[in-house]
């Protein structure tokens, strides 16, 4: 029984390659590859592979890369190459090395940009999303907060004016309605600020829909209270469509992993 | 695309050339690219696609409040030549938006058995509909003692006859509602979110678009049974005759003040 001398794994005999690591077993061959080190990567100014123009595998321009093939090695698995770079093994006609994406033929451009700006951008977006997901609880916060301050300031007001003048009791009952409508409109954006912990999105967007309306709602009763601080109003729209944004973008994959478990 | 019709197998295919490649590899053999940035990339697109669709559907809600609450002012409270003109201008504007999207909207309208079966549901849930209608509203006025606004009563005032009570309360909203709520919203919250967020949310709008905070549980409840009907049948006829049917037994038992507790 062979083993192989880099991953100590169980290979079979007249094995050219360990099929786990890619790793060349005939000496000479491994020599040839050692003495022919690949070239210096070329300069890839492009930041973003997908834009880049795409050359047909079928004929690739000689101009477009200077890598240069690896040999081509007879093994019991027909004509393989082995990657330059990481050593993984590959058929003769395969174009580009499946775990590491080096050019494996002549003149083949290298589609994806080394170092680790990419990781770093990834964070950053991750970061912001994170951040904004986090300051749209906070404003759902801040409106169950105010909704109930304004319930409260209500029935301070009604309860100087019945000390004033009488007030019909069909009135009276219409206002306690209204603060009643106000405090559970209250208790909704906390829980929706509690449920956004676990589905940031769904919550987000059901507190945005409900803020719209309220304010859409006040300004038919009152069309001045759109006036009354629109400031305010205009922040926790504008925060809260963010963090609408960031957390629909998790869904998508995109800026990390997800915030919550799902 | 053609990714989601083929069965999970263990070839996929690249997000770049669209060659079959095997699922486990990290970058496409034939031309280079890492599938996980050219998957990020294909996400980023879907996303921000999804995005502007999901900004069409909040800004539609938005404006049709706001146009029917504005109508509604300008009329000082619920009067009836406000209420016909409010659902006039809803009518032209759901129409308009409709036409924008008018593939979604008229693949609604075909008739099948399968349409036929659901129109026969709708009827038979009518009845605990209604029982369930009476229920709520009437324990809500004995625990609140409010007393209801009967538009009826508001048209007979302006000298309007039964054709126009059920033209503009039960024939003009189950067909605007309908196609409104149940044919565009859930249609495109349902491909934005998936199926269950779309029969929730579509409930969500219809409930508090009404602006009658004490009935919004049950009028959740009627989106609900509405956006089933709409899901399994795939066709609006059901949603339509059952709104029709339900709005004109409420308008009749307003109209002869038939109640449950007497």
């Amino acid at each position: 029984m062979n083993k192989c001398p880099k991953c100590d794994s169980i290979i079979s005999e007249g094995q050219a390659f360990c099929t786990f690591c890619g790793e060349t077993f005939l000496a000479e061959k491994k020599q040839e590859l050692q003495e022919a080190p690949p070239p210096p990567p070329p300069p890839a100014p492009v930041t973003d592979p997908v834009s880049q123009q795409s050359v047909p595998p079928e004929s690739p321009s000689p101009a477009a890369g200077q890598s240069s093939a690896p040999p081509v090695i007879e093994t019991k698995q027909g004509m393989r190459r082995v990657c330059p770079k990481c050593r993984t093994s590959a058929p003769e006609d395969q174009m580009y090395c499946t775990n590491c994406g080096e050019p494996l033929k002549e003149g083949l451009p290298r589609r994806n940009p080394q170092g680790s700006s990419r990781a770093s951008y990834g964070k950053s977006i991750d970061k912001k999303h994170r951040k904004r997901i986090k300051s749209s609880r906070t404003a759902i916060a801040v409106v169950a907060i105010l909704t109930w301050i304004s319930a409260l300031v209500h029935w301070i007001l009604l309860k100087a004016a019945m000390q004033e003048s009488y007030i019909p009791k069909d009135e009276v009952n219409q206002n306690y309605m209204l603060m009643g409508v106000t405090v559970f409109l209250g208790l909704v954006f906390m829980v929706l600020n509690f449920w956004a912990k676990q589905k940031p999105f769904a919550a987000t967007l059901t507190a945005l829909i409900i803020y719209l309306t309220d304010i859409v709602v006040l300004v038919a009763i009152d069309p001045v209270s759109l006036i009354r601080g629109i400031v305010v109003k205009v922040i926790i729209v504008v925060i809260l469509l963010n963090g609408v944004r960031s957390s629909f973008a998790f869904r998508h994959g995109l800026g990390g992993s997800a915030p919550a478990s799902r | 695309m053609n990714r989601n019709q083929s069965p999970p197998s263990s070839k996929i295919r690249c997000g770049y050339c669209y060659k079959n490649i095997d699922r486990t590899v990290k970058y496409c053999p034939s031309c280079g690219h890492l599938q996980k940035l050219v998957r990020e990339k294909q996400a980023r697109i879907t996303f921000e696609r999804r995005w502007k669709a999901l900004e069409g559907i909040i800004v539609f809600y938005v404006i049709l409040l706001a146009t029917s609450m504005f109508v509604l002012w300008l009329n000082q409270g619920v009067r009836v030549y406000g209420l016909l003109v409010a659902s006039g201008i809803d009518a032209l504007l759901i129409s308009g938006y409709a036409v924008i999207n008018r593939g979604m909207v008229f693949s609604l309208f075909g008739f099948n058995k399968k349409v036929f079966s659901y129109i026969l549901l709708g009827i038979l849930s009518l009845f605990p509909l209604i029982v369930i209608n009476m229920l709520y509203h009437e324990g809500l006025q004995k625990i609140f003692t409010v007393k209801e606004v009967l538009i009826t009563d508001l048209f007979a005032k302006a000298d309007l006859g039964v054709g126009w009570v059920i033209f503009s309360l039960c024939l003009m909203p189950a067909i605007w509602e309908e196609i409104a709520f149940r044919g565009i919203i859930q249609g495109k919250f349902s491909q934005l979110m998936g199926i269950r967020a779309g029969i929730l949310y579509s409930s969500l709008l219809f409930a508090i678009i009404h602006v009658a905070y004490l009935s919004v549980f049950y009028l959740f409840f009627l989106g609900l049974v509405l956006g089933y009907l709409r899901l399994r049948s795939s066709s609006l006829w059901p949603g339509i005759l059952l709104h029709f049917a339900h709005n004109l037994i409420v308008v009749v038992f307003e109209y002869h003040h038939i109640s449950i507790f007497g």
